[in-house]
């Protein structure tokens, strides 16, 4: 409104008068100056116009701000005055508000506004705006001021609201969890919360509200982002628009934006709000997770790779050629771009390839070793390049893959020689095992069950396979007795091999014989048996026969024998009755000529007699009869024995018996002295026979000695005629001499060194010669004999230290009679003639040492001795020297000097104990009785008398057919020092005992035995006429009445069985005792 | 079965007893399938006779199971009474088996242990 001063003042006026009238009349106009119309327009019609204006108007004077003018409704509103007025009780507003909004408006010279507020009409506090504009005169000072009150009630009401509904906007957008900011249409940001500016790098909103919400968004992702978010918010829908953001200071991040429109009343969209959310971290752990995947998938690849490669590689059956190809062909499968990978394998000289194999750039290969070596190579190429980032073409992962295939196919080759080796040796031993000649199972051992077996198995048992695997060993096993035994033996020897022979059951119910060999095996753990069967019904049939054909033989042999033994036995009665009669005719006197023809029958008579004991003897060794005792008996008195026995036949030869035996032979020893003499006897016989003149010498020692037994080595050495070399081997043989003449010469069967040597090597030893023509033969003979626990021997009571002086012309007598002497305590001074002898006497008289026995060689006594013995004994000590003659056995016919001057003879060789009995003092003679009488009618046996004081020793003959029982016998009475002749049947017993009747001191005999039983056997000797020996029953106790069976037979007395040593040996002493009362 | 006791019960070392033990078991074992030929074949005669001998045997060894069983045997045989005879030879049998495995075990000992007569079980 632009008037001119006059006119502003004439509008002052105008209104100023209006204002009075309007205060006078609350209606009326205000007048003005009258000078105040100079703008054509009257102060009447202004204040019509502004009386026509409903909203109350009032018009100010520019000056003093009195009112010019106020229409109606301004003076019904109370609000304009010219005084600052108080409020009213009734809540008017005060009039001042609108004079200082009037001042406002003159002083800023602008249009001012004020608010208020007070209770309207209804009680409702209403909103009003003073409104005052000033208006400038041409002097540009203020003129009028125009007021006018506007009701803002409704518009304060929708602004509160409104304002109400920014505070609402507020809440919900700090109540969000991400960043939000509202922007107008513009894009301007109006309002965010709190995280906005966090979100984006501003320290406070304010930084960011007024900024364009846009311009937040990276460039290249700008419009992109616009369009989404727009598209979003057109098709109302909610989702996240992804771009950068780029916050303050220019750092960029990745974040999801969402939109959403706000709507006015009218429906149209004014503003958005915007949220936005960093996704960063989840876009990396996305990326990431995406990348995990990718690896899963190539792992899934590789791994079903593998796992093709390793299916391939279990399917045992297939060759190694087709696996091989098979998996070449499986390998591209694993890597990440299978259409473009080839593989090539090469394994020895053998090469597999894909079909689209082709050598490129772009390959990598690894080894394929076995045990260690290099045997092959694998190779994976792309046919294309692709890169894998910094990793070259193909990934980390897929050069373990090709690595790991190549350990597998190294497998692959291995697994499939083994298998190939395997197979060949299973196919190999199969065929062992099928082709075998031997039945061959397999048996569980704990069940016995057939686990496998052979074909011959099922052609040996005649069951099939299927059959024996249903079954246990034992089914074809018979519990018989040898089974019993193979059982036990393999049950305690399940460890070792063994093989026993045994039957098997076939199907047939045939009973096989076989070897069965047993060996543990262990088969997957279990333990087994493998168990062989040989069929031998062959060779058992081959033994059966052989068996008979030699039982065949031996029983004609043994019957040979027998018949021998037995014309033998028959002839000895006659013979003995030849030699009894022969001596009794020569003891009548006889002329002449009759005695020589007696003689002569004698002589023949004996030497058949020892004839027919040879042949006795040796028809036993050969029937296998040949028995041996085992007794104490001492080897000394049986060398002496046997020499004594050979002297007669020395005494026509100008023949030396020498007999040594050495210190270190034990005095007893256990065996069988009679045969040991029978070999001594033998080779001084043959000695003496093939020997005229010269010596012959017995010596025995110890060869060997061990804890429980000696070997005696004895040598027999002559000075005869000797043995050619070419005849030393046939001396042995039977029936045999070193020359057909000397059986002529010298007579005899030839069996005599058979016979020893047959004893000889049953005593473990054996018999040889050396010998050369006219160097005269040694024969060599050991033999084994058992230890006797040592007895003090007679040795030990020594007598005193003798002075002894022998003389013998023999050095050979001399020196073994010197260390006899000497071993036996005495003082020995030897010399080889009788000179030499006297002149040692005096020389030990005078050295007050003088001899106390002398003993002279019969030999060295020859001739003109008597004077040197008168010497002698003149010259020793008076009534102290002893002078002893030593002599042969049988005297020699030409003696030097007689016997009565000498004190006592001493038969030469003489034994120990008569040497020791001499230098004890007893005469030899006395001495020599002594020892005889000792062991009447049986020298050399039985122990000494320290061994077995108690008991006598008796040759007793015991029938019996049970080798145990015989054993047991033998045993028990050997020990008692007696002597045991068995005979397994009656029919032996009695033949055995009829041969030497005289031998026996009793009788053992069995009552049930096969061929003749022992009440018969003993009927029959009864019958025989030999009514003294006692025969003492044995019996197991078979029948009622045993007893007087046996005391009616003949028995004197009856054991039964078992037999008790106490028993027998009561029994036995008392019959002996009996019989020697009788 | 105690080698010692029994050597000692009839008066022998040890070693005598196994030798003759062996003997016995040999002989017994013969004497076994004898009876056992026998028994099947309705000898009795043959039955008695190997019967009676084991039984001898037997107690002189001091087997008292092995003389009973065969006492038995041999008592039947005499009574012609083969049919009963087959428990007691079954039991004879497995005697006999027994005193074969015992001997086994003891030779198996003797090859053990290193001397019999050191060994602290055999002086207890």
């Amino acid at each position: 409104m632009l008037l001119h001063t006059e006119t502003h003042r004439a509008h002052e006026d105008a209104l100023r008068g209006r204002k009075a009238a309007g205060r006078g009349s609350g209606a009326s106009a205000v007048c003005g100056a009258p000078g105040e119309q100079a703008a054509g327009l009257t102060a009447p019609l202004l204040g019509e116009i502004i009386e026509s204006i409903s909203i109350p108007v009032c018009i100010r004077s520019g000056s003093d701000l009195s009112i010019l003018f106020a229409n109606t409704a301004a003076v019904a509103t109370g609000v304009f005055a010219e005084a600052p007025k108080r409020f009213t009780q009734d809540g008017l507003p005060p009039h001042d508000e609108s004079r200082y909004t009037a001042q406002q408006a003159a002083a800023t010279r602008a249009h001012a506004i004020t608010e208020h507020s007070w209770p309207g009409a209804g009680g409702d506090a209403q909103n009003f705006e003073i409104h005052a504009h000033p208006v400038f005169g041409p002097d540009d000072v203020p003129l009028l001021v125009v007021e006018y009150l506007l009701d803002v009630t409704d518009r304060f009401r929708v602004e509160s609201s409104r304002r109400q509904g920014e505070a609402n906007v507020h809440l919900v957008l700090e109540s969000s969890p991400n960043a939000a900011v509202v922007h107008d249409s513009a894009g301007v940001i109006t309002i965010c919360n709190r995280k906005a500016p966090a979100l984006l790098g501003f320290a406070t909103k304010e930084e960011l509200i007024g900024r364009c919400v846009w311009d937040l968004i990276a460039p290249r992702d700008r419009e992109r982002a616009k369009l989404d978010i727009a598209r979003m918010l057109f098709e109302e829908k909610i989702g996240d628009v992804e771009c950068t953001l780029v916050g303050s200071g220019g750092a960029a991040f990745t974040a999801e934006m969402s939109a959403v429109a706000m709507r006015g009343r009218s429906g149209d969209a004014s503003a958005f709000v915007v949220t936005m959310k960093d996704v960063t971290e989840r876009k990396r752990m996305y990326e990431m997770l995406e990348k995990r995947a990718c690896d899963l998938r190539t792992r899934v690849r590789e791994l079903n790779c593998l796992i093709k490669l390793s299916r391939l590689i279990d399917n045992e059956d297939r060759p190694q050629k087709e696996v091989l190809q098979a998996a070449i062909e499986i390998i591209p499968s694993g890597w990440q771009y299978p259409s473009i990978t080839c593989a090539r394998l090469v394994i020895e000289d053998r090469e597999f390839k894909t079909d689209n194999y082709c050598e490129t750039i772009w390959k990598q290969a690894s080894g394929i070793f076995v045990q260690g070596r290099l045997i092959g190579g694998i190779e994976v190429c792309y046919l294309e390049e692709r890169a894998n980032a910094a990793e070259g073409p193909f990934l980390a992962e897929e050069r373990e893959l090709l690595n790991a295939i190549a350990e597998d196919l190294g497998r692959v080759v291995m697994l499939g020689r083994a298998y190939h080796d395997l197979r060949r040796s299973e196919e190999k031993y199969r065929g062992l095992f099928e082709a075998n000649k031997d039945a061959i199972f397999i048996v569980e051992s704990d069940s016995l069950r057939f686990i496998d077996c052979n074909r011959q198995a099922e052609i040996l048992t005649g069951y099939e396979r299927a059959e024996l695997l249903t079954m246990q060993a034992h089914q074809i096993h018979p519990a018989r007795l040898a089974d019993i035994m193979r059982e036990s033996f393999l049950r305690h020897a399940a460890d070792v091999r063994c093989t026993v022979e045994a039957e098997i059951l076939a199907k047939n119910g045939r009973a096989i014989p076989v070897s069965t060999c047993a060996a543990p095996v262990v088969l997957g753990g279990a333990r087994c048996l493998q168990l062989i069967f040989r069929d031998i019904s062959d060779r058992i049939e081959t033994e059966r026969k052989l068996r008979a054909a030699k039982e065949e033989a031996e029983l004609a042999n043994k019957a040979k024998s027998q018949f021998i033994a037995n014309v033998s036995h028959e002839i000895r009665t006659p013979m003995n009755a030849i030699i009894g009669f022969t001596d009794m005719l020569l003891d009548t006197g006889l002329a002449g000529d009759q005695r020589d023809f007696a003689r002569t029958i004698k002589t023949s008579a004996d030497t058949l007699l020892s004839l027919i004991d040879d042949i006795l003897d040796f028809s036993k060794i050969e029937a296998g009869r040949l028995d041996f005792e085992d007794v104490p008996f001492e080897p000394e008195r049986v060398a002496f024995e046997a020499c004594r026995l050979v002297c007669p036949r020395l005494a026509s030869k100008d023949l030396e018996l020498l007999c040594d035996v050495d210190d270190r032979v034990p005095p007893v020893l256990r065996g069988d002295p009679f045969r040991f003499r029978q070999v001594l006897v033998n080779l001084l016989g043959n000695a003496t026979k093939f020997t005229e003149s010269g010596e012959i010498e017995l010596s025995i020692d110890a060869e060997e000695i061990e804890r429980e037994r000696v070997r005696l080595h004895v040598a027999v050495r002559d000075t005869g005629i000797g043995i050619a070399p070419d005849k030393l081997s046939i001396i042995f043989a039977p029936f045999q001499q070193a020359d057909g003449s000397t059986t002529r010469r010298y007579g005899g069967t030839g069996l005599g060194l058979t016979i020893s040597r047959q004893i000889a090597t049953l005593l473990g030893g054996d018999i040889r010669v050396e010998s050369s023509v006219g160097g005269g033969s040694t024969f060599h003979f050991t033999a084994w004999f058992g230890r006797e626990t040592e007895a003090a021997g007679p040795g030990a009571t020594g007598p005193g230290r003798k002075r002894v002086l022998v003389v013998d012309d023999n050095a050979r007598a001399l020196e073994i009679m010197t260390r006899r002497l000497a071993s036996l305590g005495a003082d020995v001074t030897a010399r080889g003639d009788l000179a030499e002898g006297v002149e040692t006497v005096l020389r030990a008289n005078e050295s007050g040492n003088p001899i106390d026995l002398c003993i002279v060689d019969a030999g060295a006594a020859a001739g003109d001795a008597c004077g040197a013995i008168e010497e002698m004994r003149k010259l020793g000590a008076p009534g102290r020297i002893t002078i002893i003659e030593a002599s042969p056995l049988v005297a020699r016919e030409a003696r030097g000097c007689p016997a009565s001057r000498f004190d006592s003879r001493l038969c030469k060789p003489a034994t120990r104990e008569e040497l020791l009995e001499l230098l004890r003092g007893t005469t030899p003679e006395e001495a020599s009785r002594a020892t005889e009488s000792a062991v009447p009618q049986r020298p050399g046996v039985g122990g000494p008398a320290s061994v077995r004081p108690e008991r006598r020793s008796l040759r007793i003959l015991l029938a019996e057919d049970n080798p145990v029982n015989q054993k047991l016998a033998r045993l028990l009475l050997a020990r008692e020092g007696h002597e045991i002749t068995i005979a397994n049947n009656g029919q032996e017993a009695i033949e055995v005992f009829s041969a030497e009747p005289g031998r026996y001191d009793l009788i053992l005999m069995d009552i049930q035995m096969p061929v003749m039983d022992g009440l018969e056997a003993t009927k029959l000797i009864r019958a025989r006429g030999f009514s003294a020996v006692p025969v003492i029953a044995m019996t197991a106790r078979a029948m009622k009445g045993d007893r007087e069976q046996c005391l009616q037979a003949g028995m004197n007395e009856y054991i039964t069985k078992p037999i008790r040593r106490e028993t027998v040996l009561d029994v036995i002493e008392k019959q002996a005792a009996r019989r020697e009362a009788v | 079965m105690n080698i010692t006791q029994l050597a000692n019960a009839i008066g022998f070392k040890e070693t005598e007893y196994r030798e003759i033990l062996d003997l016995f078991i040999e002989t017994a074992a013969a004497e076994l399938r004898d009876i056992e030929t026998a028994l099947g074949s309705g000898n009795a005669e043959i039955a008695r006779r190997a019967a009676h001998s084991m039984k001898g045997a037997a107690v002189n060894l001091g087997l008292a199971d092995i003389g009973d069983a065969a006492a038995r045997i041999e008592e039947m045989a005499c009574d012609r009474r083969l049919a009963d005879a087959a428990d007691a030879f079954r039991e004879l049998a497995v005697h006999l088996e027994r005193v074969i495995r015992e001997r086994a075990m003891d030779e198996a000992g003797s090859l053990l242990g290193a001397s019999r007569a050191d060994s602290p079980e055999r002086l207890r």
